[in-house]
């Protein structure tokens, strides 16, 4: 499952694609202060980016696949 | 290659083919339906199955070609000359194309390009129904488009590492920009994963496009985003990368200069001017490592966000790097100090300069937008259409602030579902309205709507079809080939049971299942013959277009009549038909038929006819092309022939008008005054008769002159079977076709006359000229009383041909020569016998 989705912490795991995006929204608007964890998140559907671009939650952990440490970690 | 594409291989070439045939009609007659709808059949299921392979060019170049098509059925393209010049021409690629992945495996490497450009040629028809180069020319539009003010946004490390890389490794930096649909996740697409597989990438900026949504309606599956990026990677390598989103991305190479752009707080410190001033007037080579350090210097003491600090640091890389650039030396120098550097000014106009295209194209665009429209949905397609063109219309002409204000209007025209702010931005970007004011452009044109076609124009009737591989096909016809030979070993295995074993009751069974092997046989045989029949259209499908392009070109009008296309023939005669009809059609186009004004002048319509008409005479194809042009002008060509040795006066002046006409074939003579290009050097009529009576056919030509000529090509229906008279001279057996032979006669050797030499003997009152089998065999002689004559038919008239005895006649499968034996004059070839004997067939014409 890409997505673990806690009370306030998501974990994003492995390669997230689109049909993960709906559900990730879902649950970034309806917390208060959400926090997601992208340390083991290898790929990042570009739906799944402007979503995290729109709510701007906290970012625990950055993620270690070089692609989205060097060119997506920095957006968020 | 898999069996699915073969298949799609051999499906598109038959599309393409009828799509061209499709064309042409509807050139003629704009308004044939039937032309349409195949045409569109034939473009829509091309479409369907490209998008079954990775063949994502060739499925967009049709998907484009098709939309140009749906705005001609709809009515509001006109069919032009130009119009069915451009589809002939994607039509021609494409085929180019679908013979490349026969032969490769996939597309050329220039397919990207290729389509993008034929792409923009349509779109551009689309717009205007005129070829036109301009909103998508990638020279003009696309590169301002994509090198733009982002460039200055991407970090100057980022831009210093590509500079260097260009400067220093000779690289080239490409520039990319890609706005994703809104709706490209429902189709699959992930940008972020393409990016990943960009390589070289050394920038990458990733934007919202908009204003933000309020979260509440803020929807995961909209695209939203954007990227602007810059790698080193080639281009051409990048554009197959973004292949399958190509409409959505525009790549180009970005000059290094246009990279080296110092940004900063903007203001200036003494120091800096003091730099600016004193250096300004350095130039040459020789001081750079002293203008290096100065700037180091310099850079270390002020402060480091400021602009003249940024422009220090390119001022740095330039010395530091390759090659020769006093002039950046001199912008960045002047940068230092405070200037704006005026070459890394872009031309920001709000209005778009104007041309007699530019004013075509956006009255055209004004009509569309004035149209009314009673259904929103087709309005809103309209304000994005035209609002798209517009403002790619004012990036090419480089003004970009204009292009902003009409994307900008063309959004609020959406929002509120009316043209208004876009015709607004129209009149105030583009200056045409008041040179247009008032002119008869300006009057709304009402559009006409063709009856749509019913649920997709696919033809219900269906017949079941099978494609198979011509190679089978000849695999099974070989094969029955073998039979028929092993099966005439029967009645020699009957004689011999018979004869050796002295069982006559077996004979008589051999001989009944023969008679019933025999009947299979053949009807296999005639049932293969049937599979391997192919119509004469599949050849004369191609002179329509050729017939085209030759009278656009020669500026004559020319008239084809095409007959009996249905007339069916073996498909060797079919392929073999091909060339030497193209030689004559082309002769009849480039020489018969005369321009229009010497028409008139002769009293005849203007526009000429050239008739190709099919038909089945016995068991020959006949096809003959005929034209009612100038004629072949039999004074000149015996002037001619007699001018170049090939016949002498005396001859010349015996000869029949039929005869001289006939001297076209000889090898080297021209009747044509002028050599154009499209029939080429000596015209070569004698390369016709040569492949068509080395498939055993004829050819002649009757002509009158100023009333046209006639070509008759007449070739056997089928190649593969050929029915011989077997005789045996000096004890092998030899077989003469059947067709060549007149009669077979047996004479005494007192009614031999000698001539000097020669033989001869008299039949029926003609004197028929002998020879002997044995002698032009180079075999040991033999004289009888009676001979047997075989009397053969050969242009010269009859020859008799003593041999040493007549056999049957057979039905043989004639295999040509093969091997070392390729060489042996006077035989066509061999075929097999049922006793396992080796027959040799003769080529009475090259014996005699």
């Amino acid at each position: 499952m890409p997505l673990e989705l806690r009370d306030d912490e998501a974990s994003l795991v492995g390669s997230c694609t689109a049909d993960e995006a709906l559900e990730f929204s879902d649950w970034l608007a309806n917390s208060a202060q959400p926090k997601v964890d992208l340390a083991a998140c290898t790929h990042l559907h570009a739906a799944l980016l402007q979503t995290l671009l729109a709510y701007k939650p906290a970012i625990t952990a950055r993620p270690a696949d070089p692609f989205l440490a060097r060119w997506i970690s920095p957006l968020l | 290659m898999s069996a699915l594409l073969d298949q799609f291989i051999e499906e598109a070439s038959d599309l393409l083919e009828a799509a061209g045939a499709a064309l042409l009609v509807l050139e003629r007659n704009p308004s044939d339906e039937r032309a349409i709808n195949d045409l569109f059949r034939s473009v829509h299921t091309l479409k369907g199955t490209s998008a079954l392979f990775e063949f994502p060019e060739l499925t967009k170049l049709v998907h484009a070609g098709e939309d140009l098509l749906d705005c001609v059925r709809e009515g509001s393209v006109p069919v032009s000359g130009e119009l069915v010049d451009l589809q002939l021409e994607v039509l021609d690629v494409l085929r180019g194309w679908v013979d490349y992945v026969r032969a490769q495996g996939g597309l050329p490497n220039d397919a990207a390009s290729s389509s993008r450009e034929l792409i923009a040629r349509l779109g551009a028809m689309k717009i205007t129904g005129r070829p036109t180069e301009l909103p998508a020319s990638p020279q003009a539009g696309v590169a301002p488009e994509v090198i733009g003010d982002w460039i200055e946004t991407v970090s100057e490390r980022e831009r210093m590492t590509a500079f260097r890389a260009a400067l220093d490794d000779g690289l080239t930096v490409a520039a990319i920009v890609y706005k994703p649909d809104t709706d490209c996740y429902f189709r699959g697409e992930d940008p972020l994963l393409t990016w990943r597989g960009v390589p070289d990438l050394l920038a990458l900026l990733i934007g919202t496009v908009g204003p933000e949504p309020a979260l509440i309606d803020f929807d995961p599956y909209v695209c939203r985003l954007q990227f602007h990026a810059l790698s080193t990677a080639p281009k051409a390598e990048l554009e197959h990368l973004f292949r399958y989103v190509s409409d959505q991305v525009r790549i180009a190479e970005i000059p290094p200069e246009r990279l080296a752009v110092p940004v900063g707080v903007d203001g200036t410190d003494p120091q800096s001017a003091a730099f600016a001033d004193e250096c300004a007037a350095w130039g040459g080579a020789g001081r750079l490592p002293e203008l290096r350090e100065r700037a180091l210097t310099l850079l270390a003491s002020i402060d480091s966000t400021r602009r003249s600090a940024s422009a220090l640091r390119w001022l740095i890389a330039v010395i530091e790097s390759a090659g020769d650039h006093a002039d950046w030396l001199r912008e960045l120098v002047g940068a230092v100090g405070g200037n704006t550097p005026a070459a890394f000014e872009e031309a920001d106009v709000a209005v778009v300069p104007g041309s007699e295209l530019v004013d075509r194209v956006v009255e055209e665009q004004r009509r569309i937008l004035a149209l009314p429209a009673d259904d929103t949905v087709v309005l809103a397609g309209r304000i994005a259409s035209v609002g798209k063109s517009l403002a790619n219309i004012a990036a090419a002409q480089q003004a970009f602030a204009a292009a902003r204000i009409l994307e900008g209007a063309t959004a609020a025209a959406l929002q509120s579902n009316d043209a208004r702010p876009l015709l607004d931005a129209l009149h105030a970007c583009f200056d045409i309205v008041s040179r247009l004011a008032g002119g008869a452009a300006a009057e709304d044109v009402p559009v006409s709507r063709a009856q749509p076609i019913s649920a997709d124009g696919h033809d219900l009737r269906q017949t079941r079809m099978l494609k198979v591989d011509q190679a089978k096909v000849d695999r099974l016809m070989s094969l029955i080939g073998e039979l028929v030979v092993a099966k005439n070993a029967l009645p020699f295995l009957a004689r011999r049971a018979e004869a050796v074993y002295g069982s006559r009751e077996m004979s008589r069974e051999i001989g009944q299942r023969y008679s019933v092997i025999d009947r299979l046989a053949q009807e296999m045989q005639e049932a293969i013959m049937e599979v391997r029949l192919l119509p004469v259209s599949e050849v004369f499908a191609r002179f329509p277009r050729l017939i085209r392009d030759i009278s656009r070109k020669l500026d004559k009008q020319i008239e084809l009549v095409l007959e009996g296309e249905e007339t069916q023939a073996d498909k060797n005669i079919i392929e073999l038909l091909g060339d030497p009809l193209i030689h004559i059609v082309r002769n009849a186009a480039d020489h018969g038929i005369e321009s229009p004004q010497a028409r008139i002048a002769k009293g005849k319509p203007a526009h000429g006819t050239i008739r190709l008409r099919a038909m089945q005479e016995g068991d020959l194809v006949v096809i003959e092309v005929s034209d009612d042009g100038r004629g072949v002008d039999t004074k000149r060509v015996l002037a001619k022939a007699v001018e170049r040795g090939l016949i002498n006066p005396e001859d010349a002046e015996r000869m029949t008008a039929a005869e001289a006409a006939n001297l076209i074939f000889h090898p080297g003579l021209s009747t044509a005054d002028v050599v154009s290009d499209l029939s080429g050097r000596g015209v070569g009529m004698d390369v016709v008769q040569t492949s068509i009576r080395d498939a055993g056919g004829s050819v002649s030509v009757s002509s009158q002159l100023d009333v046209g000529t006639k070509v008759r090509l007449a070739l056997p229906l089928s190649m593969a079977v050929v029915r011989v008279m077997t005789i045996e001279t000096a004890g092998a057996l030899y077989g003469v076709p059947i067709d060549m032979i007149a009669e077979t006669v047996r004479i005494d050797s007192s009614a031999i006359r000698e001539i000097k030499q020669a033989e001869a003997f008299l039949l029926r009152d003609t004197i028929v000229p002998l020879v002997r089998l044995r002698k032009l065999l180079r075999l040991p002689s033999r004289y009888e009383e009676r001979e047997a004559v075989l009397v053969l038919r050969t242009a010269a008239g009859l020859v008799g041909m003593i041999v040493d005895r007549f056999d049957e006649h057979m039905d043989i499968i004639l295999k040509p020569l093969e091997g070392i034996l390729v060489g042996l004059k006077g035989f066509s070839g061999t075929a097999l016998l049922g006793d396992g004997r080796v027959l040799m067939v003769l080529d009475v014409r090259e014996l005699l």
